[in-house]
């Protein structure tokens, strides 16, 4: 078994009291975060680096990561803080007096915008009908499509750059942690420094991180041109280890999907699901590490049922 | 050889608790030690592999593995490589795993020469590993330093032709992969490991460049492997020497024997062709059944009973069963099944395992039970009572039939435990009409609704032996097939069947419900379009294949599974859970691959993206036709 790593110094000053899980794992393991939510807290850091072209890498040193996340709160207010919309479609019989009545609506229901206006909408659709109709279906795609969570903590299908934004507090103000728990940011630091991560870059520039695709179009012409600007830094991500099997094992499976012959979006659920699995691999093996012990892990994935079935 | 030696020897084959490791052995020395001829009949795979060790058709021999489940032969095509190369018998029994031999083979192919002048041969060492499992390490050892060697050597001479080490390896399956991950990674160790996986997963016998046969014998037909076991097992002399002895009507092998019923049902034609069905069922359903449990089937078949030692007959049972009046329990019918042995027993032995999924027993109509429980007294139902049921005088209604039936009818509701007396008679009567309905009454009757697959006979018939014998399916078949896939590419209650709808949620198309369509792709001949069923002769699989265009082509195995999972979503629109979740990602992901197929033809046609953005949506008008909605997005 491979000895662990001498680790990184901490960071100077940690957000947090109790600097002892970040010290063995990372800042952090976060256990509210589904692996859904830590791809896409990743997503939105990844899109940030690629954007400043410095994706993979810490050119500051270890731990140095800085990014501000988008908030996009125009296309979150109309998507998931806006369920009069097809009563308003309903009772109204002409366009025009369904685009008054809903704007006139809207306006008493926002949350977290100064000033909010939502006439660009008008040039984007030949009706309000329309209109209800791509809201409805950008609502049947968004991830945990049956979720209660908090308006705010609900998040539309990553088609591309302009569909992600962190999580936010009730009043739509600021990340409160709750489910964006940095567990994205510890994520995009292993496959930083992983040893695949150049053919990663490539294989993720080519399927995830265009920004062409219908749908990605579809979203942004449910945001205003200047929803850009409000963003916040966010800093302190810490990975504690400056290499580890683990990160390369994580990278390997991911290209592995990558490399599939198939639609870049079905992918996402692969990677997803295979990401939860690696995070869990990396906790069990380090605390290994840790204690010295020398059996290998074991997980149950499945317990069989004492009868089958057909489908079985 | 005497009735009661024969079936002491027949006893071997079933499930009593044995070694598995040590089945052929035990059998070999079974035969010898009784004077009786072992079943035997040539193995599928046996002239293959023979060949590849032939010095009289070969001057280049090379190496074979033989892998697969246990009891599918592996030792037993060893053994004849063995005799093949003229080794000792002695040698043979002595268990010992690993065994080598030379052998001469000529330098020119086809040459014969008639002295044996060394020069015009080269000398071969042939290695035997004949049970990887008994040879390899136990998992978590390390392996021994010469055996190591040996398997180096062997990785090695796959791609050195003039080495000249030959190996006949057999492995059950996993072990090989399993045992060569712990070997050193040398190069060839490296190189070999792929050759294996590829071999594996692609489903062939050898590569180009590498001096190797691959037999997977689990991919072999079992329904193959039961046309040659029954009829070896039937003719085999032990049977004529017990019937020689007149015995008496209340004796065994008299006329009330059950051994010798069970004997004659299973010369039945019917009979044969039902259970050939079910394994060829099993097969399509990627379900395969070894020679030995195809032995085992039939023994347990014609000598279960429940109620002796371990559940099988000997000539001694005999009276004692028929003073006992227990003769019904000894049904073929049931024992097919295993319904002889203990739930657990049964459960642990593949044969049954696979049968039990069919339900059969379990499974019934309305029709099916009527004729059961009121078919004496009822009219109309009547004669087919007379015919599946009452002519039977072994396993059809005795007075236990009756006399249950009674009490179930007549019973109060409070009597729990006799009703379900009957209830247990019942599963064994609707196992004997899978075998009794003849072949013209299998429609009126519903034969298949006696099992889980509605339309497994339907599938055999009108599917897999029309296409089999270059036949067209019927339109209304690829129909109801076409509409199935078009319920589940769109999560709606979709009508259409001549045009497959390939429809996303989005950008996602593995949503339960799609409504974003992409295209639609035609099932008659249309521009390079079409959709067709086909038999692929080298797997034996049944091919839906799709064309997007004429190069285009993405291909559905549709085994037993999915043909009565879409069907029946196609008639009823909904399956029970048991069956739907694996099925439906299945078709679902054939549904991925569809639309990057359609994405590559959209890159070959070289359509251009526009400014505004179309959106097609799908609704449904009520006779479940799809309409197409459009909404236009301007950016």
């Amino acid at each position: 078994m491979n000895l662990l790593p001498k680790p990184l110094p901490p960071l100077p000053n940690p957000d947090t009291s109790m600097w002892v899980d970040e010290a063995i794992w990372g800042h952090r393991l976060h256990d509210e975060q589904s692996p859904w939510l830590v791809f896409l807290e990743f997503l939105n850091i990844l899109h940030h680096e690629y954007g400043k072209g410095r994706a993979f890498t810490e050119p500051d040193g270890f731990n140095t990561l800085c990014y501000s996340p988008a908030k996009r709160l125009c296309l979150r207010n109309i998507l998931f803080n806006n369920p009069k919309l097809d009563g308003i479609r309903i009772m109204h019989t002409t366009d025009s007096s369904r685009w008054g009545e809903w704007f006139e609506y809207i306006k008493t229901t926002v949350q977290g915008i100064h000033n909010p206006t939502f006439d660009y909408l008008k040039k984007h659709f030949h009706s309000f009908e329309d209109f209800c109709e791509v809201v409805s279906l950008a609502r049947s795609t968004n991830i945990e499509v049956n979720s209660n969570k908090r308006w705010t903590s609900k998040f539309v299908f990553p088609y591309g750059k302009d569909c992600l934004y962190e999580d936010l507090d009730k009043n739509a103000s600021s990340n409160d942690r709750r489910f964006f728990g940095r567990t994205g940011e510890v994520l995009y630091l292993m496959l930083c420094r992983s040893q695949l991560k150049q053919e990663l870059l490539f294989e993720l520039k080519g399927k995830v991180l265009q920004d062409n695709s219908n749908w990605n179009t579809i979203i942004k012409c449910l945001q205003p041109d200047d929803d850009d600007s409000d963003r916040s830094k966010r800093a302190n991500a810490f990975l504690p280890y400056e290499k580890h099997s683990s990160f390369d094992d994580l990278a390997k499976d991911w290209l592995a999907i990558l490399k599939l012959d198939m639609p870049s979006f079905d992918m996402l659920p692969h990677i997803v699901n295979l990401t939860g699995l690696h995070l869990l691999k990396y906790q069990l093996t380090i605390s290994q590490q840790i204690l010295g012990l020398l059996r290998p892990t074991k997980i149950v994935c499945e317990v069989v049922a004492p009868k089958k079935n057909v489908g079985a | 050889m005497t009735s009661s030696k024969w079936i002491a020897f027949l006893r071997q084959y079933g499930p009593i608790p044995r070694n598995d490791n040590m089945y052929d052995e035990t059998i070999q020395r079974s035969a010898q030690k009784h004077g009786i001829a072992p079943i035997e009949f040539e193995h599928p795979a046996y002239s293959k592999v023979i060949a590849c060790f032939d010095k009289n058709s070969t001057s280049y021999p090379v190496s074979v593995i033989l892998t697969g489940t246990a009891g599918d032969g592996k030792t037993y095509l060893c053994r004849q490589v063995w005799k093949q190369l003229k080794g000792d018998d002695k040698d043979w029994i002595s268990d010992n795993p690993y065994m080598s031999i030379q052998s001469y083979y000529p330098k020119v192919q086809n040459t014969h020469f008639s002295s044996d002048c060394t020069e015009n041969y080269r000398q071969f060492t042939v290695h035997f590993i004949r049970d990887l499992s008994g040879w390899a390490p136990q998992q978590g050892a390390e392996w021994e330093s010469d055996k190591e060697e040996l398997l180096q050597r062997f990785c090695k001479s796959l791609f050195d032709p003039e080495s000249n080490e030959i190996f006949l390896i057999a492995a059950n399956d996993g072990q090989l992969i399993e045992s060569w991950r712990r070997l050193k990674d040398t190069e060839y160790v490296i190189k070999a490991r792929k050759v294996f996986e590829d071999l594996l997963v692609e489903d062939r016998q050898e590569q180009p460049g590498v001096r190797l046969r691959f037999f997977n014998l689990s991919r072999g037909s079992s329904a193959e492997l039961f046309d040659r076991a029954i009829k070896s097992f039937l003719d085999h002399p032990g049977w004529q020497e017990s019937f020689k002895y007149k015995a008496g009507e209340n004796e065994a092998f008299g006329s009330n024997c059950p051994i010798r019923h069970n004997y004659e049902l299973l010369q039945n034609p019917l009979v044969q062709s039902r259970l050939c069905s079910l394994l060829e069922l099993c097969d399509s359903n990627g379900l395969h059944v070894p020679i030995r449990q195809i032995l085992l089937l039939l023994t347990n078949a014609i000598l279960g009973h429940p109620d002796v030692k371990d559940h099988l007959m000997v000539p001694l049972d005999i009276p004692k069963i028929l003073t006992a009046g227990s003769v019904s329990k000894a049904s073929l019918f049931n024992n097919i099944f295993g319904g002889n042995l203990s739930e657990t027993r049964r459960q642990s032995i593949t044969v049954f395992d696979y049968f039990d999924r069919f339900q059969i027993g379990y499974e019934t109509s309305h029709r099916i039970d009527n004729i059961l429980i009121f078919g004496d007294t009822d009219e109309t139902l009547r004669k087919y009572f007379t015919q599946l049921v009452a002519d039977d005088r072994f396993y059809g209604a005795d007075k236990r039939y009756d006399a249950a039936k009674y009490q179930y009818i007549e019973g109060d509701d409070e009597d729990q435990e006799k009703s379900k007396d009957f209830l247990q008679l019942l599963i064994s009567q609707r196992r004997g009409l899978f075998f009794k309905i003849p072949k013209d009454s299998e429609g009126e009757l519903n034969l298949w609704e006696l099992t889980v697959f509605k339309f497994a006979g339907e599938y055999l018939s009108s599917v897999v032996d029309v296409l089999r014998n270059g036949g067209i399916v019927k339109r209304p078949i690829l129909s109801r097939i076409v509409k199935g896939l078009n319920r589940i590419f769109t999560g709606m209650l979709v009508n259409s069947d001549r045009e497959i709808f390939l429809a996303t949620s989005g950008n996602y198309s593995q949503a339960k419900i799609s409504r974003i369509l992409i295209d639609r792709i035609s099932v008659d001949p249309n521009k390079g379009e079409k959709i067709i069923l086909k038999y692929d002769s080298s797997t034996g699989h049944i091919i839906l294949a799709i064309y997007l265009s004429s190069n285009i082509i993405e291909e559905l195995v549709l085994n037993l599974i999915r043909y009565e999972f879409l069907s029946r979503i196609a008639l009823e629109g909904a399956l029970p859970t048991s069956f739907s979740k694996e099925c439906y990602e299945d078709i679902l992901a054939f549904k991925s691959k569809l639309i990057t197929a359609y994405e590559k033809r959209k890159i070959m046609d070289g359509t251009a993206v526009g400014t505004t953005l179309e959106l097609k949506i799908l609704t449904l008008s009520e006779e479940g036709f799809p309409n197409e909605h459009f909404v236009e997005i301007v950016q």
